[in-house]
C-alpha cells in the first residue's frame, strides 16, 4: 500500500485530492464524472429496477399459487410476465454488473485513476435512468408491453398490439442499447488502453478478462435487437412489411434477428458473474486461480461461440434440419469452456485453504447451481429433447438457475465482498450466512419443481392451469420458495443497510485481496491511487516488494502524476507507458445530453415529425456544448 | 502468434455463416428456384474450414512448444505470448471439433426435411 | 518517465503535432470512434443479412410489378463518396504536420462534395418512393431503410464534419487533432459501407 506517512508523501496525497475532488450535494452528483460515484448511481437504480421485477415475479407466483386462481387476469398477467423479463434483463442485470461492479471496480483493478471516457460513463448512466423512467411510464400508464420479453410477431404487430405497449418495448430498448452500447465502448477503451504500465495481457486480473468479454459481446449483440426493434416500429407505425408472408416478409425475420441478440445476451448476463467469482475464490482459498490461462481463454469463447449458437431457441420453429445441425453442433461446443472454468474454480478450491465467509458461500451457491442449470442447458442442445421440452417449466428451470443461482449469487456475494471497500465498514456475518441460506433454500425450491412439472407437460407463460392435472403441488412449492427467496434478499438490504449505518470499520484490506482495489483506504479516495502501482503478477496485492516500493515513489514523488487530473495511458497488448492524459472534470452536459435523448424518446413515440426535429436538435447542440470543453480545460 | 489465436476462429464463423446462409437458401422459396448443389457446398466449406483450423491448431502447438517454458508472471511480450498460445491451442481445439460436427452432420441429413 | 509526455497540454498546432509523433499507440478516442464503427458496421451488415434472408423468401425479387433497381448512377455516386477519402486522409496528414490552414481546407472540400452526393441520393429516394411503396412489399421496406440508413449516417457525417471545421477555426489542439482523425475514420466507414449497400442496392439487376 503507498500510504502517506511522512510529510512530504501527506502532502502529494492532499494536492491530489484537492485536484480530483468533486463537488458534494445534488450538484455534485448530477455532474460527476467519478467512475466510483457512476457506479454507486447504476447501484442504487438497479436495485430499485430490481425490487420492481421482484415484486411482478411474486405476482406471477401468487397467481400461479392456486389452479384456476383469479387473482389477475391474463391481460395483467402478460403484462407481469413481460416485463419481469424486461426488467430483470435490461434495466437490473446489465445495469447492475456492468454499470455498478464494472465502473466501480475495473479501474481500480487496473492501476487506473478513471474510465477512458468520464463524461460518457456519465451518459451511460442518464440513458440508463431515462430508458428505465421510459417504459415504466406506460407501465403506469396502463399500457405496459404484454408479448413476452422476446416480442414475437405476429403477436406484437399492430394488428394483434393496436396500443402503445410494444412502442414503448421497442422505443425503450433502442434507447437502453444506446446506454450499454456506449459503456461497453469505454470498458474495452479502458482495458485496452489505461491499465497501469507493466499489466501485460498475463497479469491481467480475470474479473477484467470478463468485462472485455460482455463489453464486446455487447457491442456487437445490440445492433441487432435494435435493427429488429427499428424493423418493427417502422412497420407498426409507417406500414413497413418486413415481418407479413402476405406482403413477402417473414416472421422468422424478427427471430432471427431477436435470438442473435437473445443468445449472446445470456452469455453477457452469466460473465461478470464469472469475473465476479474469479475474483472471490482467490481471495479465501489463498491460491492463485487453477490454470489462469485457460480460465481467461473461456471467458472470452463463451461469449465469441455464443453468438453462434442463436437459433437454438428456435428448434421447434420449423426450420430444416440441415439448418439446425448448425447451431446443435455449436451449443455443444458452448459449454466446453463453461465446463473448463467449473473445473479451475473446483480445482481451486480443492487445493487450497477455503474459508467459508458470505462471499465463499454465495461462489458455492453459485457453482451449485451453475452446473444443474448448466446441465438441463446442455440436453436443449439435443434437438429431439429441445422439441419435446420447448415452452414447458423446464425451459423455465434452466434459465431461472442459470440467471439467478448463477448470475445473481455471485453478484449478492459480490455485494457483501466490495461491501467493506465501498462503505469502510463490515458488515454482520451471522446476518450474512443467514441471508445466504433463505436465499439458497428459496432457490432450489422455487425452481427445481420446475424441472418435473415442465416434463409433465405445464405449459410456460400460462396465467393459470386446471384443477385436475397434478400440477398443484409443485405450484405450491414454487411459490412458497419465491417468498423464501424474498426474504433472504431482504435479509441481505437489511445486512447492508444496518451495516452501513453502524458497522464496524473495516480497514483497507479486511480480507486479504489479490487485486490492486484492496490497496486503497476504504473508501477509496477521488484519485484513486496516489502512485500509479507497480505490477508485477496478476495477483498485484500479494506481490508484498511492488507495495513497499510504491510507498517509497509516494515519498519522492515517483509516477505520482501531481501536476493536474491524470492517468497513465498505455500501448495496448503490452501495456507499455505511451503517454499521460487528463481527465475532463465534473460537467453537467452528460446529464443534459441525457435529459434530451429522453426527451427524443418520448418525441417518437408521439409520432409528430417536427417534434422529433426539434429534439434531434437539442441533442445535437447539447452535444455541441460538451465537446466546448476539453479534458485539459476542465 | 495471431494466425494461432485467430485462424480456427475466423474458419468457423466464415464456414458457420456461409453454411448458414446456403441452408436456408436452398430451403426456401427463392432456392428451390435456383437449384443450390447443397451437397458440394458442404463439402467444400467442411474441407476449406478444416484446413484452416488445422493450421490455427499446429500454429497454436509450435508457439506453445517455444514459450512454454516462460514464466506465467512474465513481462511482456513474453507473458503474454505464453497467455495467447494457450488459448489458442484451446480455441483451435473446440473450433475444428465444431466444424467437423457441423459439416458432417449438414452432409448426412437429407436438405430440407423439417424434422 | 519524464519523457512520457502530457498530451492534452498540447494546444498548438506544433505541439500537437510533436504529441502525435511521440505516440507509439492509437490514441483512446480512435479506439473509441473504432468500437462505435464495429458496432455500426454490424448493424449494417445484419440489415444487409435481412435483405438476402427476405430475397430467400420470394420467387420474385423485385416483386411482379416493380422495376428494377438503376445500375449506373448509384454505382458512380458511390465512387464520389469513396473518392472523397482522399481529402480526408490528405487533412489527417496536414494536421498531424501540424499544418492547420491545410487541414481545414481539405476537410471543407470533403465536406462540399459529400453534401452534393447526400443531396442527389435524396433526390432519389424521394422518387424513388414515389414510384415504389415500402407499404406493398417486404422488398420496397428493406430497400428504403437500408438506404435511409446509410444516408442517415452520410448526414450524421456531415454535421461532424461542420463541427470540426468550426471548432478547427479556434487553433489545433492535441484534442482537435484526434477530432480530425476520428471524423477521417468515420467517413472511411461510411464509404466503405456504401459500397457494400450500393451493390446490395442494385443486386437484382446484377
Amino acid at each position: 500500500m503507498a500510504t502517506a506517512t511522512t510529510p512530504e508523501a501527506l502532502r502529494r496525497a492532499a494536492r491530489l485530492e484537492r485536484i480530483w475532488k468533486e463537488p458534494g450535494g445534488l450538484v455534485g452528483w448530477i455532474t460527476t464524472t467519478d467512475h466510483k460515484r457512476i457506479g454507486i448511481l447504476y447501484l442504487f437504480t438497479s436495485l430499485a429496477f430490481f425490487a420492481l421485477g421482484g415484486v411482478e415475479a411474486l405476482l406471477i407466483r401468487t397467481q400461479l399459487l392456486h389452479p384456476e386462481s383469479t387473482l389477475v387476469g391474463p391481460g395483467t398477467f402478460n403484462q407481469a410476465l413481460t416485463m419481469h423479463g424486461v426488467t430483470m434483463i435490461f434495466f437490473f442485470i446489465i445495469p447492475m454488473t456492468t454499470g455498478a461492479f464494472g465502473n466501480y471496480l475495473l479501474p481500480l483493478m487496473i492501476g487506473a485513476r478513471d474510465m477512458a471516457f468520464p463524461r460518457l460513463n456519465a451518459l451511460s448512466y442518464w440513458l440508463f435512468l431515462g430508458s428505465g423512467i421510459f417504459i415504466y411510464s406506460g407501465v403506469f400508464a396502463g399500457h405496459a408491453p404484454n408479448a413476452g420479453w422476446f416480442n414475437y410477431v405476429p403477436l406484437a404487430s399492430r394488428v394483434y398490439s393496436p396500443g402503445p405497449g410494444i412502442d414503448f418495448y421497442c422505443l425503450g430498448l433502442i434507447f437502453n442499447g444506446i446506454s450499454s452500447t456506449v459503456a461497453s465502448i469505454n470498458f474495452i477503451v479502458t482495458i485496452f488502453k489505461l491499465r497501469a504500465p507493466g499489466m501485460s495481457l498475463n497479469r491481467m486480473p480475470l474479473f477484467a478478462f470478463a468485462f472485455l468479454a460482455v463489453s464486446f459481446a455487447l457491442l456487437f449483440a445490440l445492433p441487432s435487437l435494435t435493427l429488429d426493434c427499428v424493423f418493427l416500429e417502422l412497420q407498426r407505425r409507417l406500414g413497413f412489411q418486413f415481418f407479413d408472408p402476405a406482403h413477402g416478409g417473414t416472421v422468422f425475420l424478427w427471430q432471427h434477428l431477436f435470438w442473435f441478440f437473445g443468445h449472446p445476451e445470456v452469455y453477457i448476463i452469466i460473465l461478470p458473474a464469472f469475473g465476479i467469482a474469479t475474483s472471490i475464490i482467490p481471495t479465501f482459498t489463498k491460491r492463485r486461480m487453477v490454470a489462469f490461462p485457460l480460465v481467461a481463454m473461456a471467458e472470452i469463447a463463451v461469449a465469441f461461440i455464443g453468438f453462434g449458437v442463436w437459433a437454438h431457441h428456435m428448434f421447434s420453429a420449423g426450420l430444416p434440419a440441415i439448418t439446425t445441425v448448425y447451431f446443435a453442433a455449436a451449443s455443444m461446443m458452448v459449454v466446453i469452456p463453461s465446463a473448463i472454468q467449473i473445473f479451475a474454480w473446483l480445482t481451486t478450491f480443492a487445493s487450497g485453504r477455503p474459508k467459508f465467509t458470505t462471499p465463499l458461500l454465495w461462489i458455492v451457491g453459485f457453482i451449485t447451481y451453475f452446473i444443474i442449470g448448466g446441465l438441463s442447458g446442455i440436453m436443449f442442445a439435443a434437438i429431439p429433447f429441445d422439441q419435446q421440452t420447448t415452452d414447458t417449466y423446464f425451459v423455465v428451470a434452466h434459465f431461472h438457475f442459470i440467471i439467478f443461482g448463477a448470475a445473481v449469487f455471485p453478484l449478492l456475494g459480490g455485494l457483501y465482498y466490495w461491501f467493506p471497500k465501498v462503505t469502510g465498514k463490515l458488515y454482520d456475518e451471522r446476518l450474512g450466512k443467514l441471508s445466504f441460506w433463505a436465499t439458497f433454500i428459496g432457490t432450489g425450491l422455487t425452481f427445481f419443481p420446475m424441472h418435473i412439472v415442465g416434463l409433465l407437460g405445464m405449459p410456460r407463460r400460462v396465467y393459470t392451469y386446471p384443477k385436475d392435472v397434478d400440477w398443484q403441488s409443485y405450484n405450491l412449492i414454487e411459490s412458497i420458495g419465491s417468498y423464501l427467496i424474498a426474504a433472504g434478499l431482504l435479509m441481505v438490504l437489511a445486512n447492508l443497510v444496518r451495516s452501513y449505518l453502524k458497522g464496524a470499520p473495516s480497514g483497507n484490506d479486511p480480507w486479504g485481496g489479490a487485486t490492486l482495489e484492496w490497496s486503497t483506504t476504504s473508501p477509496p479516495p477521488d484519485y484513486n491511487y496516489p502512485v500509479i502501482p507497480k505490477v508485477s503478477s496478476a495477483y498485484p496485492m500479494w506481490d508484498l516488494d511492488d507495495r513497499v516500493a510504491d510507498t517509497g515513489k509516494l515519498e519522492r514523488g515517483e509516477l505520482v502524476l501531481e501536476e493536474g487530473h491524470l492517468t497513465p495511458a498505455t500501448t495496448v497488448f503490452d501495456a507499455n507507458w505511451d503517454e499521460v492524459l487528463d481527465m475532463p472534470s465534473e460537467s453537467i452536459w452528460p446529464f443534459l445530453t441525457g435529459a434530451a435523448m429522453f426527451l427524443l424518446f418520448f418525441m417518437l413515440l408521439g409520432g409528430h415529425l417536427f417534434a422529433v426535429w426539434v429534439t434531434i436538435a437539442l441533442v445535437l447542440l447539447t452535444l455541441v456544448g460538451w465537446h466546448r470543453t476539453e479534458p485539459q480545460e476542465s | 502468434m495471431w494466425v494461432s489465436l485467430f485462424g480456427a476462429p475466423i474458419a468457423w464463423v466464415a464456414s458457420h455463416a456461409v453454411g448458414w446462409g446456403v441452408s436456408e437458401a436452398r430451403c426456401e422459396v427463392a432456392g428451390r428456384q435456383w437449384g443450390i448443389a447443397f451437397d458440394t457446398w458442404e463439402t467444400a466449406l467442411l474441407v476449406l474450414a478444416t484446413a484452416l483450423a488445422l493450421a490455427g491448431l499446429i500454429s497454436s502447438m509450435v508457439v506453445y512448444r517455444k514459450v512454454k517454458d516462460v514464466d506465467k508472471d512474465a513481462g511482456p511480450p513474453e507473458g503474454r505470448v505464453w497467455l495467447l498460445s494457450i488459448s489458442g491451442l484451446v480455441v483451435s481445439t473446440l473450433m475444428l471439433v465444431a466444424i467437423l460436427l457441423t459439416h458432417t452432420a449438414a452432409l448426412s441429413l437429407t436438405p430440407c426435411s423439417t424434422i | 518517465m519524464n519523457e512520457v509526455m502530457r498530451s492534452m497540454e498540447a494546444t498548438t498546432p506544433v505541439m500537437a503535432a510533436a504529441a502525435d509523433r511521440q505516440r507509439r499507440s492509437r490514441p483512446s478516442g480512435w479506439w473509441g470512434m473504432a468500437l462505435f464503427i464495429a458496432g455500426e458496421t454490424t448493424f449494417f451488415a445484419l440489415m444487409i443479412a435481412s435483405y438476402f434472408y427476405l430475397r430467400f423468401q420470394n420467387a420474385h425479387w423485385p416483386p411482379v410489378g416493380v422495376e428494377k433497381p438503376k445500375v449506373a448512377l448509384p454505382l458512380i455516386l458511390t465512387a464520389i463518396l469513396v473518392a472523397t477519402a482522399a481529402p480526408l486522409f490528405m487533412a489527417v496528414r496536414a494536421g498531424r504536420a501540424g499544418k492547420v490552414g491545410r487541414a481545414w481546407l481539405l476537410v471543407f472540400v470533403a465536406l462540399v462534395v459529400q453534401a452534393g452526393y447526400l443531396g442527389v441520393q435524396i433526390h432519389e429516394f424521394v422518387g424513388e418512393v414515389d414510384k415504389m411503396s415500402p407499404h406493398a412489399s417486404a422488398y420496397g421496406s428493406i430497400y428504403f431503410t437500408l438506404l435511409g440508413a446509410h444516408h442517415l449516417h452520410v448526414a450524421a457525417g456531415l454535421l461532424l464534419e461542420l463541427w470540426l471545421l468550426a471548432t478547427l477555426i479556434g487553433g489545433l489542439t492535441n484534442y482537435r487533432l484526434i477530432a480530425l482523425r476520428v471524423t477521417a475514420l468515420y467517413w472511411y466507414f461510411v464509404a466503405a459501407v456504401g459500397v457494400a449497400v450500393v451493390f446490395t442496392q442494385i443486386y437484382p439487376s446484377l
